[in-house]
């Protein structure tokens, strides 16, 4: 006999007892046995209450009558429990029910006189269908005889009826053609039919004589299952269509089989004609007792969904960190539910406790496992592992879908489902945080997988000039993804992740050992705020190390290979149930009770403090504070141990030589080389001179300085200018940490203001220098009779266009030098900021040299105005020597041409500047046009 | 490494002033009156060396050199606590003592006497530094020392240093009153010609004005002569500031005066400083922006040279502006101001050339706590200007016509023969005034012409 119905046993002569007021004996023992089926398969019984309800009722008073309240109680829960299973009213079982109704009542009435003849017929129905060869029938041709069956059907008397013969006449018609049984379904295409006879038949046979030799029910017999071991552990089940003799025991301990093996389950329904299908829900409906169909279903779809976890164990192999990650605990969570399935088992086996399908239902969501597998499911229809994704987006995507699915599941408040994926959803954030933590502590991203969304391009070296701008690319298709708490220090973690780099390419990073490990700040945090006690990680955590202990150490290999220890069925030592028993043995609270706990937790789950909150102080923290200490780390070396705003102060000294300086003597001894040699162009040796005289001047080593001077000559002699001073260069030795502020180009930048405002300053300058001086040299008589002399109109010209020349050179060098003057100073103001960093230091210093080249007229659309400032300052370089070589040699016509050419630049200046002028919005350009107006301030 | 730049103080005015302008260079950056640097004066960014050098001792010693013919106002400096912040080289009192007797003459020919002594320190001084810019002399044109010798001394100057800039800040004598010296007229005009002919530039101060200015701004019913000369200084230290405090613009004295100065004769400037305030009154001005200081250094009442707007039928107007602004200043602040300055049509220029109000943004003394955030100070070429010569020759004129007062020149070698050089100096003068009428015409573009037009004719 089964465990099962031992283990029920007591419980059915009880009620026996109780109804019938008869002790169950073995003279009882036919009905006995009518009785447990009865009970058993109650749910298979329909009572048509319009037909018994009468007798019942008669039955219930007349037991009230005999003071016999309890039996009368007893038996209406009897009758109430069959009422609530209704079966459809066509079912031809519907007549056995009543019978069966029917004879229980009688039993009742008069036990000893009850004619068991009219019972007769429903046994022998079943014995037919015992009689039916089922695994024969499953398998195949091989036909073989079930002894069990025969053997029990021995005992009792095999009566043919006209009734029966039909039935097992077809049964036997259907065995002959048994060759053409159509799995016309889809798991069965998957097998190919050669597999078939390949079956480890030995297993199955074992099974079946097992089972039967139990001296079981013929219940069984119409309950047929295989269990493929080669093939992927598919069981197929298959029952018989309108079966009143459907276990529930057998069902349950299928169940329990099923699902600890995670197998497949395939449903078949066998129908009237024998013809095997796949059972579908929908028919199974139509043929099943709603109940046990509802639960067949869930257990088909729970057994799937474990299968779902378990074929992603298996083929994970290959993955990425993340993904081995997860699938660890995911392990872990599915071990627990085996863990609860074994316990089940276990008691079933002690006998402590009995189960109907429905209980065993019951019992299977008490435990949250009915949620679990659902919550299963959903990850895994959510997520398609094997589309031959990048890792990074699949770690992504499983990051957010957990994620997502932790705060529905605390929406919804679903403790179940939160208690579940939020160990799933912190291993699988394990991997980003080590890497982070990896990449902040070292300034590399360890990611051999590629599996985190940040990826550091191979080809920008941290020396390259592109480094910050290129050199660590997200690599997402669906930046979305990202979780939210994570996404919002994004840049902060892209910004500290280069600065890490760069701290350590500049070899300053302190690399201090972490005593904070995000990964267990992470779970921290969130185990503090959701007061999830350390018992429930401990008994994960126990299942996890004895997992890591007796299998691989993921942490060691990256390739985690998850073998299910229960896989492998037929070594009894590693069996699951060995496992698991073993397991068992040693816990003082029982994996229930802890399931029970949490469960009971769950109220306790603090609703002010969600998730997402929680996440995003962590993120803001822990993260984003590890992220400014790096990023404030780097502007501390920056300015501090590069000082940058030293550079840029030299910079700004040298090439754009605002004040007087070291640059503005240096210029002027050009400037007053080239007034005094006039006939002659600028030359390196002049040039060379200068600086080092200024040099010395203002007692500076040469070899110390950081600035050197280069004159590089063209071998082309420019034709309109002559005069301006061209070619000079200045080097400036930067530290080439600063280059990632301060690139080479923008030197270049530097070095085209420099030349420019060189030339500005020339203008300038000679024009400045065109003093009086030749009417204050000459004696008195001369000076007196000067006006009165002819040429005193011509030089009244001169000063004329000497004063206008000024006024046009002026503006340009009040707009030139105010522009970088404001320029600069906004920049150090900005800098004098505490919270600055190196991107805001990276953008000022470009703003800055926006700002300069707008200065200096370096922009594209600027370059007419720029041609024509040189053509200015030709004009003022010629007239000044012109000056300088003395008013006698001058001629009208000079003068005439010098007007006509400055009037002409200035007209084309005005008019390029002119759109300037209308605008409300002060610019340097606009003041630069205004200044240039000659009648500003007359002409309103 | 600046442009040094030498100060000649000279006569009794001409030391007075130096002397208030030396006490406020040395507050400007942190310099004791014995040529300390102040342990609070860590600021390093100023110039100290345009107008300091330092000593062996690291003192710092003004490049100041200090005359005149009389020991009276020396005297008192040399008992003042600046009594050792000048080098006693570079003091020079005429030895006989006297004076010059408020006779330009008298000055002159002292000035032509002392030459070589006068030199001496002058020469020593202009070696001392390496890049000498130019010289400044602070004297009075009416009295005797400071006209007389100061012309002597320019026309000198010009001689020995004739690439240097020689800039001048002239006291003009009262013209409104009568003169304390009779001779005034004569001593001023005959000033007035070096200053034509040998100055670059001369800073008009105008002993009218600055009166005025006590009384209407300072809230004072008597000025005395140091506040008076605190005006001064205080014009004199904002006009160097862009000098003294390294600024991105205009850093020597020939960038500052160049773009103001259009023709040799038209130099003379007008000035003015706003908000005023001196140590014992509250100042009116409560809020400084640079549109508001700008505002108030157009405004007449500011202006430290009394003109007339308009005179003879000719309405005056500006050649050249420069504003030194100093204090916390935005340099976008400045162009809103000067659209302001065109949209309400605050200042008149010349129809002849372009019109250009230069502004030069200098910074403020660490050291000197001002109640305002911004002043300024404008040095502006004003046609105007010649109203003020106009009146001084009114008195020569007047003068002259009867010789009076002539004798004390006739003992002179100069005009021992003849008075020529009055009338020579007249006609300078009348050149000056003709030439700054005429800038106010379209027609000064040929004025070169005109000019010979006209004198062909006479």
């Amino acid at each position: 006999m089964s465990n099962f119905l031992k283990s029920i046993q007591p419980a059915l002569n009880e009620i026996v007892y109780d109804i019938t007021g008869v002790t169950l004996s073995d003279r009882f023992n036919p009905y006995k046995k009518l009785f447990e089926d009865t009970i058993i398969h109650r749910s298979n019984i329909n009572v048509e209450k319009s037909k018994v309800e009468k007798s019942i009722q008669g039955l219930k008073e007349k037991y009230i009558i005999h003071a016999q309240d309890k039996k009368a109680d007893l038996l209406q829960f009897l009758i109430k429990r069959f009422n609530n299973r209704p079966l459809l009213d066509h079912s031809p079982e519907s007549e056995f029910h009543q019978s069966c109704i029917q004879f229980i009542i009688s039993l009742a009435r008069k036990p000893l006189e009850v004619d068991l003849d009219d019972f007769s017929h429903l046994l022998y129905e079943q014995i037919e269908e015992a009689n039916f060869n089922w695994p024969a029938y499953l398998l195949g041709n091989d036909y073989r005889k079930p002894t069990g069956s025969i053997d029990w059907h021995g005992d009792e008397s095999i009566n043919d009826d006209e009734y029966d013969d039909e039935k097992i006449d077809s049964t036997f018609n259907q065995n002959d053609s048994i060759a053409e049984v159509n799995f016309d379904s889809k798991p069965i295409d998957d097998i190919e039919q050669q597999n078939y006879s390949l079956l480890n038949r030995d297993i199955i046979t074992s099974y079946w004589h097992r089972t039967l030799s139990d001296d079981v029910s013929p219940s069984l017999n119409d309950f047929a299952l295989f269990w493929d071991q080669n093939m992927m552990k598919t069981t197929h089940l298959a029952y018989r269509v309108n079966s009143q003799t459907l276990t529930e025991y057998i069902l349950i301990r299928e169940t329990l089989w099923l699902l600890m093996n995670s197998s497949q389950l395939h449903i078949y329904t066998i129908d009237g004609n024998n013809q095997a299908h796949i059972a579908d829900f929908v028919r199974l409906c139509d043929v099943t007792p709603v109940s046990i169909q509802e639960c067949l279903e869930k257990f088909t779809r729970l057994s799937n969904q474990f299968r779902l976890a378990n074929e992603f164990l298996k083929k994970i192999n290959h993955s990425c960190r993340t993904l081995s990650s997860f699938a660890q605990v995911l392990q872990d969570q599915i071990n627990l539910i085996y863990l609860q399935l074994a316990d089940i088992e276990k008691r079933c086996l002690k006998q402590e406790c009995t189960y109907t399908i429905l209980l065993f239902y019951q019992e299977l969501e008490s435990l949250g496992i009915i949620s679990k597998g659902e919550c299963i499911e959903r990850l895994f229809d959510q997520i398609s592992f094997y589309d031959n994704k990048l890792n990074c987006d699949l770690t992504l995507e499983l990051i957010h879908i957990l994620y997502k699915n932790l705060l529905m599941s605390e929406m919804i408040n679903n403790s179940i489902f939160f208690n579940f994926l939020l160990p799933l959803f912190i291993s699988s954030c394990r991997i980003y945080l080590e890497i982070i933590q990896n990449w902040l502590a070292n300034g590399i991203i360890n990611d051999p997988f590629d599996e985190f969304f940040i990826q550091r391009k191979t080809d920008v070296p941290v020396e390259s000039i592109d480094f910050w701008q290129l050199s660590y690319t997200e690599q997402v298709e669906n930046a979305s993804l990202i979780p939210k708490w994570l996404a919002s220090i994004v840049p902060s973690l892209v910004k500290a992740g280069k600065c890490a780099e760069i701290l350590k390419s500049n070899g300053v990073l302190t690399n201090q050992k972490e005593s904070q490990s995000f990964v267990e700040e992470f779970s921290k945090c969130l185990e503090e705020n959701l007061s999830l006690k350390k018992f429930t990680w401990n008994s994960l955590n126990s299942l996890h190390n004895f997992e890591t202990n007796n299998i691989i150490k993921p942490s060691l290999n990256p390739f985690i290979s998850l073998n299910l220890t229960f896989d492998d069925i037929e070594n009894e030592k590693n069996s699951f149930l060995v496992l698991a028993f073993n397991q068992m043995q040693i816990p003082k609270s029982s994996l229930l009770e802890i399931n029970r706990n949490q469960l009971t937790r769950s109220s306790d789950i603090n609703q002010s403090t969600n998730i997402e909150s929680i996440l995003e102080k962590f993120s803001e923290q822990i993260l984003l504070n590890k992220c400014n200490q790096l990023i404030n780390q780097l502007t501390d070396d920056i300015l501090n141990r590069l000082k940058y705003l030293t550079h840029i102060e030299y910079i700004r000294n040298f090439f754009l030589f605002e004040n007087g300086s070291f640059m503005h003597q240096f210029a002027l001894r050009l400037y007053s080389k080239l007034s005094h040699t006039i006939h002659e162009r600028l030359d390196a040796f002049t040039v060379l001179v200068s600086f080092d005289s200024t040099l010395t001047m203002f007692g500076l080593e040469k070899m110390q300085y950081p600035l050197s001077v280069i004159y590089q000559s063209t071998n082309e002699p420019s034709t309109t200018q002559k005069y301006i001073i061209q070619n000079v260069q200045l080097k400036y030795d930067l530290p080439k940490e600063l280059f990632i502020i301060i690139k080479p180009d923008h030197m270049d930048i530097y070095q085209k203001c420099f030349a420019f405002v060189l030339q500005v300053k020339q203008a300038k300058y000679v024009l400045d220098q065109l003093v009086f001086s030749e009417f204050r040299v000459k004696n008195r008589v001369r000076n007196r009779r000067l006006y009165r002399h002819q040429s005193y109109q011509l030089h009244h010209e001169m000063f004329l266009l000497r004063a206008r020349l000024l006024h046009a050179v002026n503006a340009v060098n009040n707009f030139v030098l105010t522009t970088f003057h404001t320029a600069g100073e906004q920049f150090l103001d900005k800098h004098s900021n505490k919270s600055i960093d190196i991107e805001s230091m990276i953008n000022f210093h470009e703003k800055f040299l926006t700002a300069l080249s707008i200065g200096s007229l370096l922009q594209p659309k600027q370059q007419a105005i720029r041609d024509q400032l040189m053509k200015l300052f030709e004009i003022v370089t010629i007239f000044a020597r012109r000056w300088q070589l003395g008013f006698d040699s001058i001629k009208i016509e000079h003068i005439n041409k010098l007007q006509s050419e400055f009037n002409q630049t200035k007209q084309f200046i005005s008019i390029v500047l002119k759109p300037f002028l209308p605008r409300m919005i002060d610019s340097p350009l606009r003041a630069l046009a205004c200044a240039l107006q000659d009648d500003f301030y007359s002409n309103v | 490494m600046p442009s040094e730049i030498i100060t000649l103080q000279l006569g009794q005015c001409g030391n007075q002033i130096g002397m208030e302008f030396w006490r406020q260079l040395c507050a400007e950056h942190g310099i004791s009156p014995e040529g300390k640097l102040e342990p609070f004066a860590t600021e390093g960014s100023d110039r100290k060396d345009v107008f300091f050098y330092q000593a062996d001792d690291q003192h710092y010693i003004p490049r100041a050199v200090l005359l005149d013919l009389e020991p009276r106002v020396i005297d008192g400096i040399m008992k003042s606590p600046y009594r050792h912040l000048y080098n006693p080289e570079n003091v020079y009192i005429s030895k006989d003592g006297g004076g010059a007797g408020n006779n330009w003459a008298q000055g002159f020919y002292q000035g032509e006497k002392l030459y070589e002594e006068i030199f001496d320190i002058i020469d020593r001084e202009a070696d001392n530094g390496d890049s000498l810019e130019g010289f400044v002399l602070c004297h009075s044109i009416a009295g005797g020392t400071g006209s007389g010798m100061g012309s002597n001394i320019l026309e000198k100057l010009n001689d020995r240093f004739p690439k240097k800039l020689i800039q001048t800040y002239s006291v003009f004598p009262m013209t409104n009153e009568v003169a304390d010296v009779v001779v005034q007229p004569y001593n001023s005009v005959l000033t007035l010609k070096r200053l034509t002919e040998n100055a670059d530039c001369t800073v008009v101060l105008d002993n009218t004005a600055l009166n005025r200015i006590a009384t209407e701004r300072l809230k004072k019913a008597t000025p005395t002569l140091a506040e008076l000369n605190q005006l001064v200084s205080t014009i004199m230290s904002g006009s160097t500031s862009t000098l003294r405090y390294p600024g991105y613009m205009n850093n020597d004295l020939i960038s500052l005066i160049s773009s103001l100065i259009p023709t040799p004769r038209l130099h003379f400037l007008i000035s003015a400083y706003t908000p005023l305030t001196s140590d014992n009154t509250e100042s009116e001005v409560r809020k400084t922006t640079v549109l508001d200081v700008m505002r108030r250094l157009l405004q007449p009442k500011n202006v430290m040279v009394t003109t007339a707007a308009r005179d003879r039928n000719v309405t005056h107007c500006y050649v050249s502006i420069l504003n030194i602004i100093q204090g916390d200043v935005d340099p976008s602040e400045v162009h809103k101001s000067l659209m302001r300055i065109r949209e309400r049509k605050l200042a008149d220029f010349i129809p002849w050339g372009p019109a250009s109000i230069q502004v030069a943004l200098s910074k403020k003394s660490p050291y000197i706590t001002t109640q305002h955030r911004v002043s300024g100070l404008m040095l502006a070429n004003h046609t105007g200007i010649s109203s003020l010569f106009d009146r001084i020759c009114e008195h020569f004129d007047k003068l002259i016509k009867r010789e009076a007062f002539v004798e004390n020149f006739r003992r002179l070698p100069m005009f021992k023969d003849n008075l020529d050089e009055f009338n020579d100096s007249r006609e300078v003068v009348q050149q000056l005034m003709d030439e700054y009428r005429a800038a106010t015409t379209k027609d000064y573009i040929n004025f070169g012409s005109a000019q010979m037009g006209q004198t062909e004719q006479t």
